[in-house]
């Protein structure tokens, strides 16, 4: 089954070119970070103290997405492809490719 | 003109600032609790600019950047906090429970070359922008450590009241245009903060204004990275591994300008972009994708031009962005990924105001502009809605969404707040007043369809407080007791809780007090004290303070 994941901003301004037949599945990284914060102040102080872990190895390269699906032509995101997930982890949205 | 427009001057260097940290707890406000302090309980709130060259100019249509200062003698220039000022600037949030737009008052700039300056002050400007992941975290922070050296916002506003010294026109071409314009555009970014120097770096651009446009953004375009939005702080805080980039296509000068300020990440604070490989402006056009050049965004560059790069666009490209979205890209990750994209609709709604201060009873109105690639959008929808939830409730402030809720001609809208009693909704933490967070959508609101978020509006409205006919000490006791309490500077000052003490200084306390918000000498420094109690304190002085 093909699995393609998107994002919301790409899903809602752009769609999702699905090109082949059959069942798909299409998954939305989620828009809501939701940060556990000691008050409701929203200090910068607390905002900051965000972990940064994952945003640095992908500037580094080493947290990449999926390979594209070999089947595909090229067709590139509207929208940049990483995208910070809740739990912090970075998040590529794809085309295809096996579910 | 504006900032991204010619003339324009670049400058780098640093800020200073030293917030009091008490109010950053709200449960600091309860005489009750114990007072945690934070990192900075004795700050003044000072903003200042320090050691801030010009370093760089565009001084024609061509775009051509210049360094030396045989081009103009304003590059190597200053941009300083001007010595005719009555008291230093102040940096300030909103509310303790809304602490991502700070804001900066009274600020007057010098912009000088050799022996001539042009002064001018600086409207109050909103941080905007906040990118709370610009830089990793220091190494090695401990629980309970501090590091504001993460993050980065930018500050956008104008200079008014134009004075020039000693003679013009002086050497300077641009400070002459400048002098000529009448109000000058700026805008800079707040980057790399430290808080045992209590300095961090700054870069900003400064051009000619041009009259009745928005003066806290540019109403151009906007590029964005994925970001996820924060619930908590709406969808302009971003927890993201680039920022967001204003930019403008001058068609007449076949130039692309993007503001890249605010936008490339660094491996430590303040310090070199990592290692992205050919950082490339794109258009894809649904057929193929446009490369309209190469962006320089290492960091002896970035000081330079303040992040603001021009790229020459031929006329296919122009017709390209006139229906397309801007992207960049990098070829230095894998898969070369799109890092910044503006919207696949090119659609974008800026506020020109994001906070306000109301007491019950008052109305304002707030500016909304709505544009697709970069054209003001008529009767466009533009939605409102205010977030509640746990005391956040929307007693105290009603609001109207006028022109039948589309934009105009012009792709304006406004938003027009009335505010009433809030009903001390905050009494149990001794708090005045409430935060109301009004989010806007792009749209009309349907049922069951998830708005689309586009920004948020934050309003506080104070309380109402019993008038007293004969105020005495005891009747005004807790306004001075609680400064006194969160500002512990201010007992070098003056002692705001000892009865004495504060009556020795009443004539004092009341020129303070009756100066506008935007003067430097304003008391409180903090800015949050209710027309009501301001009102009690005038009429317990003018009773001679019993």
């Amino acid at each position: 089954m093909a699995e393609y994941i998107t994002s919301v901003l790409e899903i809602s301004e752009a769609g999702v070119p699905i090109r082949a037949e059959g069942d798909h599945v299409v998954k939305v990284l989620g828009a809501v970070k939701r940060l556990s914060l000691a008050a409701e102040s929203g200090a910068k102080e607390e905002l900051v103290s965000v972990t940064t872990n994952a945003l640095v190895k992908y500037l580094a390269g080493e947290i990449h997405p999926p390979p594209p699906d070999a089947g595909a032509s090229d067709e590139p995101f509207q929208v940049p492809e990483a995208v910070v997930m809740a739990s912090g982890d970075i998040g590529f949205l794809k085309r295809g490719g096996d579910a | 003109m504006s900032y991204l427009d010619v003339p324009r001057i670049h400058f780098a260097g640093k800020f200073y600032t030293d917030p009091s940290t008490v109010d950053n707890t709200p449960a600091n406000f309860n005489p009750a609790n114990t007072i945690k302090p934070e990192w900075n309980a004795n700050g003044y709130h000072y903003f200042l600019f320090q050691n801030c060259k010009v370093t760089a100019a565009v001084l024609d249509a061509s775009g051509a950047l210049k360094t030396s200062s045989a081009d103009d003698p304003i590059i190597g220039g200053s941009v300083a906090l001007s010595s005719n000022v009555t008291a230093q600037p102040k940096l300030v949030d909103l509310d303790t429970e809304w602490q991502t737009s700070s804001q900066i008052w009274g600020l007057k700039l010098a912009i000088s070359s050799g022996s001539d300056t042009i002064e001018g002050t600086l409207d109050t400007p909103t941080l905007r922008d906040l990118w709370m992941t610009r830089a990793p975290q220091k190494p090695g922070l401990k629980p309970g450590d501090t590091d504001l050296g993460p993050a980065s916002g930018a500050f956008q506003s104008v200079l008014r009241s134009l004075t020039y010294a000693p003679v013009a026109p002086g050497s300077s071409k641009v400070l002459n245009q400048f002098n000529g314009a009448g109000m000058l555009a700026i805008r800079f970014v707040a980057y790399a903060y430290d808080v045992v120097t209590k300095t961090g770096k700054t870069v900003g651009t400064i051009g000619i204004a041009r009259p009745n446009e928005p003066t806290q953004f540019s109403n151009a375009r906007r590029l964005e990275p994925a970001a996820t939005v924060n619930p908590n702080f709406g969808p302009r805080v971003y927890f993201s591994p680039f920022g967001p980039a204003p930019f403008k296509l001058d068609e007449g000068r076949k130039r692309l300008i993007i503001d890249l300020g605010n936008s490339i990440p660094e491996t430590s604070a303040g310090g070199a972009p990592p290692a992205l490989g050919v950082m490339n402006a794109t258009v894809p056009t649904g057929k193929t994708t446009m490369v309209i050049g190469p962006l320089d965004y290492s960091l002896t560059h970035y000081e330079i031009t303040a992040g603001v790069e021009e790229l020459p666009v031929t006329d296919a490209q122009i017709a390209a962005l006139k229906s397309n979205a801007l992207q960049i890209s990098v070829d230095g990750l894998p898969g070369k990924p799109v890092v910044l994209a503006e919207r696949p609709t090119g659609t974008n709604v800026e506020t020109a105001e994001t906070v306000l201060r109301m007491d019950p009873g008052d109305t304002n109105t707030i500016d909304l502009f709505a544009t697709r690639f970069g054209q003001a959008k008529t009767g466009q929808a533009i939605s409102a809605r205010v977030t509640t939830g746990g005391r956040r409730t929307s007693a105290g402030l009603t609001f109207t969404v006028l022109g039948g809720g589309k934009t105009d001609a012009k792709g304006k809208l406004q938003i027009k707040f009335t505010a009433s009693d809030p009903g001390k909704a905050r009494a149990a933490d001794k708090i005045d007043g409430q935060i109301f967070l009004v989010e806007y959508d792009w749209g009309a609101t349907k049922k069951g369809v998830a708005p689309d978020w586009r920004g948020r509006i934050v309003i506080k409205v104070f309380d109402t407080r019993a008038s007293v006919a004969s105020p005495k000490w005891a009747d005004v006791q807790d306004i001075f007791q609680e400064y006194a309490r969160m500002y512990p500077s201010m007992k070098g000052i003056l002692d705001l809780g000892v009865q004495a003490t504060v009556q020795a200084a009443k004539d004092r306390i009341k020129t303070t007090l009756s100066y506008p918000l935007t003067d430097p000498r304003y008391m409180p420094v903090s800015r949050d004290m209710s027309r009501d109690k301001k009102a009690l304190i005038l009429r317990w002085i003018a009773a001679g303070a019993p």
